[in-house]
């Protein structure tokens, strides 16, 4: 049942923005979410994909044949978008059941469908309302539930849970990965979270400017960002640039700001070194007997001066300034109490030559 | 003040024993008093007092008992006064007025006043006058009790002024006829009878012809974007801004019999327009079609189109989409359109009387009716007629356009609900 999903070159203009040249494999069964900023063309290439566009260029596969010229109302692709479009005239029972309408099924069928999305949604109690009177976790349910009750080649999803408030979030985030799993469709999220990507995605792929930077299981992508921006994009906090020679069994890096520190890669020239903020160690004292890590060398422990704290719930923010360069780190809420500093405290950071990347410039 | 923010079918509903036991108690006491009038006296008599006791239940009782039993007694003193000297009009206005300042009820307060002034200070107009009085003064005092602002309710008030210029003649005319005179003008005037029914007949085709091109125009305007695209949307009103007349001269230089399409059209479809029905609907068609198509354009740009978008993804082809979502949703605009279309072409005249001036539609015939006779006792029936039917159908269409665009679904805005 689950679908395979290749984009070949996809390119169109709208006026002055366009997409250009995506080229994207989903996997059958695979949970795909595509990160970008607002306007970076994602819900166009998700109307693209639904075949409410038509590419000027390019293809679009399903399982190997090419569908790129076939209307919407044929290739079976659930669409959800950010803001449900509930049909306000319906209610929500007849909202499910709207796709039902041209799919030749028996009544049953359609019964159990019906029965099934509104229990794994907890749409029960809600069958005869209309959609003036849902909550908007609600909405985005019945709209969700109406996608899969075609039961969908693949599922389109244009950022459905952006609109909602954190609680009702969480419990449709759990109800979709749920469903997910039991249903195994092929889905495809757009988003700029980057949380929703972490929590949800088999793989991601960031899109900006109506371009494709890149795509790839979530750890390699937010571990390993190819460029700048899908660094910063993906919160990696402490990007630098700097200039690097080969050293040993990696480089050693020169930073613009001053100093030099060992990194466990390959690249030599210009770079850019990013270190995401919870991968940075603070010390509070410079280490006695050794190092953090035996990997650890001592260039790469730099001192520095707690300039501002910023309360993340669990987390802590702290902003350090060594030198020239102001570093981000987030500690947890235990680690910072031990830690036993504050705004203006003397620290160690400490950064490990396995985590830091670096971009080539 | 004596103010409350529940309205009176709520309380009556919610103290129906009171009210029902109160009710009883005036009419028992009526009959005990006029112990010889007939039923439809007691009948009529019983409204008043049903009318009596809902605002003292509404206003009074909720208050306190003491201040209700104040409003009996008044209530009791003022049936008898009105029993003992029906002929004083003045003198039991007066008291009523006084009665009704004394419990605080602006509201049956200034009806009083509105029935005092037009009653007995200027009877000429009276039941006009009366009629929509009560009706603005009632929803000043709605404004006024809803807190909006001293703008807006004197906004309202200067408003009035046009509101009742504009009504106060067509609801005078209405109250000139009886119900006798209009229904024996009905059944004694078979002439008065068809031109009636020739209006209507013609309006409902015309706006049939005009729903069948205008609709679909519309949906396509709403959804597309194109260079001279505001051109061709005032030069859609143009037919507004033409006088009449010159329409109907240019619509017989096009279809008249002398004219190569109007020929063509009498040899191979046996099509006539002057003075023929064809003409009348041709010339209401073309006044009427712009009311319709904006309207409708409005109607279809509140219907996203994304939820034509959804409908596809879901296996809508785009006439079922269409069908399904954009009709239904637009249905507001589209009956609003549909009605305003029908009443401007049934109002047509101008136009009508050049290029068919018989047969006879209604606002010919009566203008034909004050040509011949002036305002005299064969012409007001006849108007007021016209006048009645029309308000009916336009009351009837505006009831099945509250219906079906969604009085019953509650939200004033349907097309774009679904913004957090």
């Amino acid at each position: 049942m689950a679908a395979r999903i290749r984009i070949e070159g996809l390119s169109r203009a709208w006026g002055r923005f366009s997409l250009q040249q995506i080229h994207l494999d989903i996997g059958a069964g695979e949970y795909f979410v595509l990160l970008g900023p607002i306007g970076s063309g994602k819900t166009l290439l998700l109307e693209m994909l639904a075949g409410l566009h038509t590419p000027q260029q390019g293809r679009i596969l399903l399982n190997g044949t090419d569908i790129t010229g076939l209307e919407p109302e044929h290739r079976h692709f659930g669409l959800v978008y950010q803001h449900s479009m509930l049909f306000p005239h319906l209610d929500v029972q007849d909202n499910i059941e709207f796709g039902l309408r041209f799919q030749d099924l028996p009544g049953t069928e359609k019964e159990r469908r019906v029965r099934f999305l509104a229990q794994a949604l907890g749409l029960e109690g809600l069958l005869g309302r209309r959609p003036a009177t849902l909550s908007g976790g609600e909405r985005q349910k019945v709209a969700l539930a109406r996608a899969l009750a075609i039961q969908p080649a693949v599922l389109l999803l244009d950022e459905p849970l952006s609109p909602l408030d954190s609680l009702s979030k969480e419990e449709l985030r759990e109800q979709l990965l749920r469903l997910h799993r039991e249903l195994g469709t092929t889905t495809l999220d757009v988003t700029h979270d980057q949380w929703t990507a972490r929590m949800q995605a088999d793989r991601v792929g960031v899109l900006q400017d109506g371009k494709l930077l890149q795509a790839g299981p979530v750890g390699e992508v937010f571990e390993r960002p190819g460029s700048r921006f899908v660094a910063e994009f993906l919160g990696v906090e402490n990007i630098l640039d700097g200039r690097s020679v080969r050293e040993g069994r990696g480089v050693r890096v020169r930073l613009a700001s001053g100093p030099e520190i060992f990194i466990e890669a390959a690249h030599v020239g210009a770079v850019s070194v990013c270190i995401r903020p919870e991968r940075i160690r603070v010390l509070a004292a410079p280490p006695e007997n050794g190092l953090p890590e035996p990997s650890c060398p001592a260039s790469n422990v730099l001192p520095g001066v707690i300039r501002e704290l910023s309360d993340r719930g669990p987390m802590v923010r702290v902003t350090v300034e060594a030198g020239a360069t102001s570093w981000r780190a987030l500690l947890a809420r235990d680690e910072f109490r031990r830690l036993d500093r504050t705004v203006g405290g003397e620290v160690h950071l400490a950064l490990l030559p396995g985590e830091i990347h670096v971009i080539p410039k | 003040m004596a103010i409350h923010n529940r309205f009176s079918i709520e309380l009556v509903t919610r103290d129906t024993k009171w009210f029902i036991v109160l009710a009883a108690a005036a009419l028992l006491l009526q009959v005990l008093v006029l112990p010889h009038a007939g039923v439809t006296t007691h009948l009529g008599l019983a409204l008043g007092h049903l009318f009596l006791i809902s605002i003292g239940v509404t206003f009074v009782w909720p208050v306190s008992r003491r201040r209700f039993a104040a409003y009996l007694a008044g209530y009791v003193a003022l049936f008898g006064l009105s029993w003992g000297y029906p002929q004083k009009e003045l003198l039991m206005m007066l008291f009523a007025l006084l009665y009704a300042g004394t419990f605080h009820s602006p509201l049956l307060f200034g009806i009083f006043l509105i029935f005092h002034v037009s009653f007995v200070l200027f009877p000429l107009y009276a039941l006009a006058e009366f009629t929509l009085g009560v009706l603005l003064y009632t929803a000043f005092w709605a404004i006024v009790r809803a807190r909006q602002g001293p703008l807006v309710s004197i906004s309202f008030l200067w408003g009035a002024v046009l509101v009742l210029f504009l009504l106060l003649p067509i609801a005078h005319l209405c109250s000139l006829a009886t119900v006798q005179d209009i229904a024996s003008t009905w059944s004694g005037n078979p002439d008065v009878r068809r031109a009636i029914g020739r209006s209507v007949a013609t309006s409902t085709v015309a706006t049939l012809v005009i729903a069948v091109f205008g609709i679909p125009f519309a949906y396509a305007m709403a959804r597309a974007e194109f260079a001279g695209k505001n051109l061709l949307l005032a030069l859609l009103d143009v037919p507004i801004l033409i006088p009449q007349p010159v329409i109907a001269l240019a619509l017989l230089q096009v279809l008249g019999e002398k004219s190569t399409l109007g020929h063509w059209l009498e040899q191979a479809w046996g099509l006539r327009f002057a003075g023929e029905l064809p003409g009348i609907i041709t010339a209401q068609v073309v006044v009427s079609s712009p009311f319709l198509v904006r309207s409708a354009i409005a109607g279809f740009q509140e219907v996203d189109p994304r939820l034509e978008k959804v409908a596809r993804t879901l296996g809508a082809r785009p006439v079922s989409a269409f069908r399904l979502v954009a009709l239904p949703l637009a249905r507001r605009g589209l009956l609003t359109g549909l009605i305003l279309a029908w009443a401007r072409s049934i109002s047509e005249f101008g136009s009508v009387l050049i290029l068919a001036e018989h047969p006879e539609t209604a606002p010919i015939m009566v203008y034909h009716l004050f040509i011949r006779h002036g305002l005299q006792e064969q012409t007001i029936p006849a108007v007021v007629l016209l006048v009645l039917v029309c308000l009916w159908i336009f009351a009837g269409l505006h009831l099945m356009r509250h219906f079906w665009s969604g009085g019953i679904l509650g939200g004033p805005r349907l097309g774009r609900t679904d913004t957090d």
